[in-house]
C-alpha cells in the first residue's frame, strides 16, 4: 500500500479522535469533564487494537484497551449490532474506578465490524457510599453501582431501563446523564468518521492500513529501543497510605529490563494488596506502565498499540499493582505514582535521559455540599500543576499538569468561584519548593480556598510523605502537602483528608515541587538571581543552597560573598 | 344479577390457596434461612387495580406495603406496556416501602390477552452491595443503601433479561444465593400467575370479576360491622425508639393520634419526630402497611386480608417526618415501622382498655452474625428474630415467647440451623424469668440467647426498643425491656440495643435478651396459686413473687405461704 494513503488513513482516525474530543468537551455538562479533562477517548480495530486516541489523562487510554477487550469478550463479538453502545465500570476490566465509566460502541461499515469506540469519562455520582470521592471503601462494592458491560443501545435502540437505573443511583442525575448523552454523542461521531473512511477507502484498504499504522508504531519503539542502553535496574518509591491504615506507606518497587527488542517491567514485590482502596486494576497498571515506556521510546508520535509491542509488564495478583475482586481500587492513586517509578529505575541506566522526580502527584481538591443559593448539590474538583524535575541540560518546568495527565487542565479559579461557594484567596506559585540543583526542580502551586457555606472537603494526595527525588547531585524538593485551618489553633498539615468544613473555614492546597539535576553550586549565580527577582527563589535558599549571596535592596549578585560561600560550602561540605 | 355466594367462596378460597401455594413454592426452593426459615417475605395475589385479593404474610408488615409498591411499580411502566410473561423487580424504598434489600417481585396475570392481576412478593435478598456486608445502622441517604432497582423488567414477555442478572450478581458480594433466591421468587411469582389463569380459564372471566368485587365488598362489610361496635373518639399515645443508628443519645417520638368515627378509623402520625439523619425513616407505604396492621388486629383479626377490609382506613403522615421518608432520606432500618402498629394500640387502649393488651416486648430483637467461614472460605451471614413476651390483657397472661406481632408469619431459626450454618455456638437458649410486666394478668416473658463465635466475625443486633419500657396497663407493671450484652462478665462488658461490632474475635460472646411483656392489672390480685406455678416454671423468681406479687413462697416443698401472703398483701 503506497504511503500516502496510509498516512491519509492515519491522519484521518487521529482527526477523528480529535473531533470525539471537541465533541465530547462541547457538550458535557460537568467541569470535570470540559474543564479538567477528566476522560481518555480512542478509535480501535476489530481486534480492539488501539489506532488513534485523544488522551485526556493520559492513565486511561491504555486502560481502555483492556477495558474494551474485556467487554468485547464478555458480550460476545457475536452478539455485537451496529448501534450498540455498551456501558461498562467493573473496575477490574475497565481499568480505573467505578466512577470512571467506560463506554464501547462497535463501529459497522460495508456490512462488517471494522472497529470500536471506546470513552472513558469521570461521572460525578454512582451511588458510591461518600458524596463525591471516597478515600476509605474496603469493598467494591461500596464503591457505587457497577454495570458489567450492559448494552444502553441495542441496536440503536436507547434501553430506557439502564437510562433510570442510573438515574435513581446517582446522587446528581442530571449530570450525569448530561454528562453520559455527552459521551454517547463522541461515541457517534467517532462512529461516523470511521463509517466514512471506510466507505471512501474500501474495507481492504482500511485494513491494509491499519496494519501498517500498527506496524510502523512498532518500528518506531523498537528503533528508540535499540538505541537505548540495556540492563536492569530497579527502584521503589512510597505512596503515603491506603486511606485506613494512616501509618503503613506503601512500597511500589519496580525493575525494568531492557534487552534488544523487550521492555520489561516487572512490579513484583510491591505493597501486597491493601484493606483501603489503593489496588490497582491490572489494565490501569499496564496502562501507565505503557505510558512511562511511551515517554522514554516516541514521545513525539501519537501513540497506536503498534507502539507498546515490545512492552512486557508483570504484576503478580495480589500485589497493589493487581487488584483481584472484590479488592478496593477507588483512589487508585498508585497508577499515579507509578510512572515517575520506572523512570527513576530507568535513570540509573541513562541519568542524562531522565528527569528528577516531579512534584509526583495530582494534588486534587473536591468540594461536595449544597449550593446556598440554589439548594441543589454541587460538587466541584479542580487538579493542580506541579512542579516537574530538572534534567540534564534544563531546569524542571515550573507548575505544569502532572505526567500522568498530560491533556489535563486545572479548574479556572473564575470557573471554580462561578459554580462553587468557594473563594480563592490565594494563587501563586510556591518559592523554595523546587529542588535546588545546576538545573532547578520547577516550582509546585499554592491554591487557598475559602469556604462560603458549610460543605464537605476532599483532598486526594498520596505523595507527601517521601520527597520529590533530586538527581545527579540535585536536591530534593518539597514535598506536597494540604493545611486545613492556616493560622488557627487547629491548624493541621495533612495529606488526603475528607473533613466537614464550615462557612469561613480555609484549606491551602500546597503542590510539591520538581527534584534538582546536578550540585546546585555550579548554578550560574545569574540565574538564581534571576529566580530570586522572579520569587521562585528566596534570598535564603539562593544563599543557603546555592551559595549565592544576593543584596536584598539592589537585588544584585554580591560576587565576592558568593565566591566565598560557594568556596567555603566546597572546602566544608 | 348478584353471583352465588357458594361460586364466591370457592374463588376466594382459591385466590387464598394460590397464595398459599406461591408461600410453600417459595420456601421450597429458596437458598437462605431467612427466607425459609425465618420467612423474612411477604406476598399476595392482587386484582388489576392493584387490590389485594389474598395473601400469605410472612413478614405481616410486608403486605400492605406491596400494594403501595405495586401501585406506584405499575404507574411507573405504566399499565398499557405489560405483557404476558413480564416479572418487574423494584428495590426503590420510597415505592417498595421496606429497604432495597427487600426487592419486590410482580408479575402481571393474563387471561387469554387481557390482563386480570398480578402476583407480588417481597422477600429480603441477603446482599445488594450495601455500604455494609450484612446489615447497616448508620446509613445517610438512599445511595448507601444498596442497588436501586426502580421497577426494571427481569423477564420481557416470558424472556429472561440476563444484563439484569449480571447487574445483580456484580452488584452483591453474595451472588449466588442473591440469584438462588430471586430464582425462587420467580418460580413462587409462576406459581400465583398459573393458578389465577386457570381459575379465570375455568370459572370465565366475568364470574371472576363478579366475585372480586363481591369478596372485597364482604371484607369491607365486616370491618365496618366491627368498626360501629368499636367505641367513637380520638385517642393520641406515643412510644420513642432508641435512636437513629448515629446520634445515639436521642430518642425519636413515635406520636400517633387515632379517630374513630362511625365509617372511619384514621391514624395520624402527625408530631413524630422529624426526618432522621440516620436510617429509622420510613417510607409511606410502609407507614400505612404498619397502621393497617393495627387496624386489622382490632377489627378482623380473624380473617384472611383483603384490600376491602382496609377501605374504612385513613392513614396521614406528613412528609419530612420519620413516618413518611423522601428521597433521598435514608430508610434502611425501617424500625421505626415495627414499634408502630403497638402505639397505635396504645392510643386505642384509651378508648377501649378491655380490648387491648398491654405492650409486648416491642421489638423483633433481630441477632446477625458474618463473615468468612473457616470451614468454606466464602461468605457466610446468618440471622434470626427472636420470640418476645406478649402484653397481659383483661382476657388473660400474655403469651410468652412468641414472634412479635409485626411478624406473625414469621419464626425464629432453630439453634441447629444456626450452628450449622455459622461458626458460632448457641450456649443458652431460655425463657428470660421476670422479664414480663407483674399484673394480675402477667406478661409474657422474653427468651434469652446467647452466642460464642468460633471464629473472627462481625455481628449486628437491630434493636430499638431498649430505652423505654413495655409498658403495662390497667395497674399492671412495666414488662423489661431486651437488652444485648456483648463480651459479658468481661472488662469489656456493654450493654446495648442496637449494634454493630464489626471486630469479634473468635470465643467473643454476645447475650441477646428479648423484652417481656407488660402487665395487666394490679399484681397483689394475682391469684397466688398462678404465683406459684410460675415460679415453679421458672417465669418469676421467689423473689419477685413475693416483691411484685406480695405472695410468699416455700421453694422446699413449693406451696404458699398463706399467712405471710396475707400479711404481705394486707
Amino acid at each position: 500500500m503506497d504511503p500516502i494513503t496510509v498516512q491519509v488513513i492515519h491522519n484521518y482516525l487521529l482527526s477523528a479522535s480529535r473531533e470525539m474530543e471537541r465533541n465530547l468537551m462541547r457538550t458535557a455538562y460537568s467541569t470535570v469533564i470540559y474543564e479538567v479533562r477528566d476522560f481518555g477517548l480512542g478509535i480501535y480495530d476489530r481486534q480492539c487494537r488501539m489506532l488513534s486516541e485523544a488522551p485526556g489523562l493520559a492513565v486511561f487510554t491504555r486502560g481502555n484497551d483492556y477495558g474494551l477487550q474485556k467487554t468485547i469478550e464478555f458480550v460476545g463479538e457475536e452478539n455485537l449490532e451496529p448501534g450498540d453502545l455498551i456501558l461498562t465500570n467493573y473496575p477490574y476490566w475497565s481499568s480505573a474506578h467505578p466512577l470512571d465509566v467506560l463506554a464501547v460502541a462497535p463501529i459497522f461499515a460495508c456490512g462488517e465490524l471494522v472497529g470500536y469506540t471506546a470513552i472513558k469519562q469521570h461521572w460525578l455520582d454512582m451511588g458510591q457510599k461518600d458524596a463525591g470521592y471516597i478515600l476509605d471503601s474496603v469493598d467494591v462494592f461500596q464503591e457505587g453501582l457497577i454495570l458489567p458491560a450492559m448494552k444502553l443501545y441495542k441496536g440503536g435502540v436507547l434501553d430506557q431501563e439502564i437510562i433510570n437505573l442510573l438515574r435513581f443511583n446517582s446522587r446528581m442525575p442530571e449530570r450525569i446523564i448530561g454528562d453520559l448523552n455527552a459521551q454517547v454523542s463522541a461515541s457517534r461521531t467517532g462512529e461516523r468518521r470511521v463509517i466514512s473512511l471506510v466507505e471512501r477507502y474500501g474495507l481492504a484498504a482500511f485494513f491494509q492500513a491499519a496494519e501498517e499504522i500498527l506496524d510502523h508504531g512498532e518500528r518506531l519503539s523498537r528503533a528508540r529501543l535499540a538505541e537505548l542502553p540495556k540492563g536492569t535496574w530497579e527502584a521503589e518509591d512510597w505512596a503515603d497510605d491506603d486511606g485506613i491504615d494512616r501509618d503503613t506507606m506503601l512500597k511500589l518497587k519496580v525493575k525494568v529490563t531492557i534487552t534488544a527488542d523487550e521492555f520489561i517491567v516487572d512490579w513484583s514485590g510491591s505493597h501486597s494488596a491493601t484493606r483501603g482502596p489503593m489496588n490497582l486494576p491490572i489494565g490501569c497498571t499496564l496502562g501507565v506502565t505503557a505510558l512511562a515506556f511511551k515517554g522514554i521510546t516516541s514521545p513525539d508520535t501519537p501513540a497506536n498499540s503498534g507502539n507498546y509491542r515490545p512492552l512486557k509488564v508483570i504484576a503478580p495478583p495480589g500485589e497493589i499493582m493487581h487488584a483481584i475482586p472484590p479488592a478496593p481500587t477507588f483512589t487508585i492513586w498508585a497508577s499515579l505514582l507509578a510512572p515517575e517509578v520506572i523512570l527513576k529505575a530507568l535513570s540509573r541506566g541513562m541519568p542524562e535521559h531522565i528527569p528528577a522526580c516531579s512534584g509526583g502527584d495530582v494534588f486534587s481538591v473536591v468540594g461536595v455540599g449544597t449550593h446556598p443559593e440554589t439548594g441543589q448539590m454541587w460538587l466541584q474538583g479542580g487538579n493542580e500543576a506541579v512542579g516537574f524535575g530538572a534534567f540534564a541540560g534544563s531546569d524542571g518546568e515550573d507548575a505544569i499538569m502532572h505526567l500522568s495527565e498530560p491533556g489535563c487542565r486545572n479548574t479556572p479559579v473564575e470557573v471554580v468561584e462561578t459554580k462553587a461557594p468557594w473563594i480563592i484567596e490565594t494563587y501563586q506559585m510556591r518559592q523554595d519548593s523546587g529542588g535546588p540543583g545546576q538545573f532547578r526542580g520547577g516550582v509546585g502551586v499554592r491554591r487557598q480556598y475559602r469556604y462560603l457555606s458549610p460543605a464537605t472537603t476532599l483532598t486526594l494526595v498520596k505523595k507527601t510523605k517521601s520527597a520529590p527525588w533530586g538527581m545527579a547531585g540535585g536536591h530534593d524538593a518539597d514535598a506536597g502537602h494540604v493545611v486545613v485551618w492556616p493560622g488557627t489553633e487547629r491548624e493541621e498539615r495533612t495529606a488526603a483528608i475528607h473533613y466537614p468544613m464550615n462557612t469561613e473555614d480555609i484549606l491551602q492546597n500546597n503542590s510539591g515541587g520538581g527534584g534538582g539535576w546536578g550540585d546546585p553550586l555550579k548554578r550560574d549565580p545569574q540565574l538564581v538571581l534571576a529566580d530570586v527577582r522572579n520569587e521562585l527563589v528566596s534570598l535564603k535558599s539562593a544563599r543557603q543552597d546555592y551559595g549565592v549571596a544576593i543584596d536584598a535592596a539592589s537585588l544584585t549578585i554580591d560576587e565576592a560573598a558568593t565566591a566565598s560561600l560557594r568556596n567555603g560550602k566546597h572546602t566544608h561540605p | 344479577m348478584a353471583l352465588d355466594p357458594i361460586t364466591t367462596s370457592v374463588i376466594h378460597n382459591y385466590y387464598l390457596s394460590a397464595a398459599r401455594e406461591m408461600e410453600r413454592n417459595l420456601m421450597r426452593t429458596a437458598y437462605t434461612t431467612i427466607v425459609y426459615e425465618i420467612r423474612d417475605f411477604g406476598l399476595g395475589i392482587y386484582d388489576k387495580h392493584c387490590r389485594v385479593m389474598a395473601e400469605s404474610p410472612g413478614l405481616a408488615i410486608f403486605t400492605c406495603g406491596n400494594d403501595y409498591g405495586l401501585k406506584k411499580s405499575v404507574e411507573f411502566i405504566g399499565i398499557e406496556n405489560f405483557e404476558p410473561g413480564d416479572l418487574v423487580l423494584t428495590s426503590y424504598p420510597y415505592w417498595s416501602s421496606a429497604h432495597p434489600m427487600d426487592v419486590l417481585a410482580l408479575s402481571p396475570i393474563f387471561h387469554r390477552d387481557e390482563l386480570i392481576g398480578f402476583t407480588a412478593i417481597k422477600q429480603h435478598w441477603i446482599d445488594l452491595g450495601q455500604k455494609e456486608a450484612g446489615y447497616m445502622l448508620d446509613s445517610t441517604d438512599v445511595f448507601q443503601e444498596g442497588l436501586i432497582m426502580p421497577a426494571m423488567k427481569l423477564y420481557r414477555g416470558g424472556v429472561r433479561n440476563e444484563e439484569i442478572v449480571n447487574l445483580i450478581r456484580f452488584n452483591s458480594r453474595i451472588p449466588d444465593r442473591v440469584i438462588g433466591d430471586m430464582n425462587a421468587q420467580i418460580s413462587a411469582c409462576r406459581t400465583g400467575e398459573r393458578r389465577v389463569a386457570q381459575m379465570a380459564e375455568r370459572f370465565g372471566i366475568d364470574t371472576l370479576y363478579e366475585a372480586i368485587e363481591a369478596i372485597l365488598d364482604h371484607g369491607e362489610r365486616i370491618s365496618r360491622n366491627r368498626l360501629a361496635e368499636l367505641p367513637k373518639g380520638t385517642w393520641t399515645a406515643e412510644d420513642y425508639v432508641d435512636d437513629d443508628g448515629i446520634n445515639r443519645d436521642e430518642m425519636l417520638k413515635l406520636k400517633c393520634t387515632v379517630t374513630i368515627t362511625d365509617d372511619e378509623f384514621i391514624v395520624d402520625w402527625t408530631g413524630s419526630h422529624p426526618t432522621t439523619q440516620g436510617p429509622m425513616n420510613v417510607p409511606i407505604g410502609l407507614t400505612t402497611g404498619v397502621s393497617g396492621l393495627a387496624f386489622k388486629g382490632v377489627t378482623t383479626p380473624d380473617y384472611p386480608a383483603n384490600s376491602g377490609h382496609y377501605r374504612p382506613l385513613k392513614v396521614i403522615a406528613p412528609e419530612g417526618e420519620i413516618m413518611h421518608a423522601t428521597s433521598p432520606a435514608p430508610t434502611f432500618t425501617i424500625w421505626a415501622s415495627l414499634l408502630a402498629p403497638e402505639v397505635v394500640l396504645k392510643a386505642l387502649a384509651q378508648g377501649m382498655p378491655e380490648i387491648i393488651p398491654a405492650c409486648s416486648g416491642g421489638d423483633i430483637f433481630d441477632i446477625m452474625g458474618l463473615g468468612i467461614h473457616p470451614e468454606t472460605g466464602h461468605h457466610w451471614l446468618e440471622a434470626t428474630n427472636e420470640a418476645v413476651g406478649f402484653g397481659g390483657h383483661a382476657g388473660g397472661d400474655g403469651e410468652d415467647g412468641i414472634m412479635h406481632l409485626t411478624e406473625p408469619g414469621c419464626r425464629n431459626n432453630p439453634v441447629e440451623v444456626l450452628e450449622t450454618k455459622g461458626p458460632w455456638i448457641i450456649e443458652n437458649y431460655n425463657m428470660r424469668q421476670d422479664s414480663g410486666g407483674p399484673g394480675f394478668h402477667r406478661g409474657g416473658v422474653g427468651v434469652t440467647r446467647t452466642y460464642r463465635f468460633l471464629h473472627p466475625s462481625q455481628a449486628l443486633a437491630v434493636v430499638k426498643k431498649t430505652k423505654t419500657a413495655p409498658w403495662g396497663m390497667a395497674g399492671g407493671k412495666d414488662g423489661v425491656p431486651g437488652a444485648v450484652t456483648i463480651w459479658p462478665g468481661t472488662e469489656k462488658e456493654r450493654v446495648n440495643g442496637a449494634l454493630h461490632e464489626k471486630d469479634l474475635r473468635a470465643e467473643d460472646v454476645i447475650i441477646n435478651s428479648s423484652g417481656g411483656g407488660g402487665g395487666w392489672g394490679d399484681p397483689f390480685t394475682r391469684d397466688p396459686q398462678l404465683v406459684l406455678w410460675d415460679v415453679k416454671n421458672g417465669y418469676i423468681s421467689a423473689s419477685s413473687a413475693r416483691e411484685d406479687y406480695g405472695v410468699a413462697i416455700h421453694t422446699e416443698d413449693w406451696s404458699v405461704d398463706e399467712a405471710s401472703t396475707a400479711q404481705l398483701r394486707a
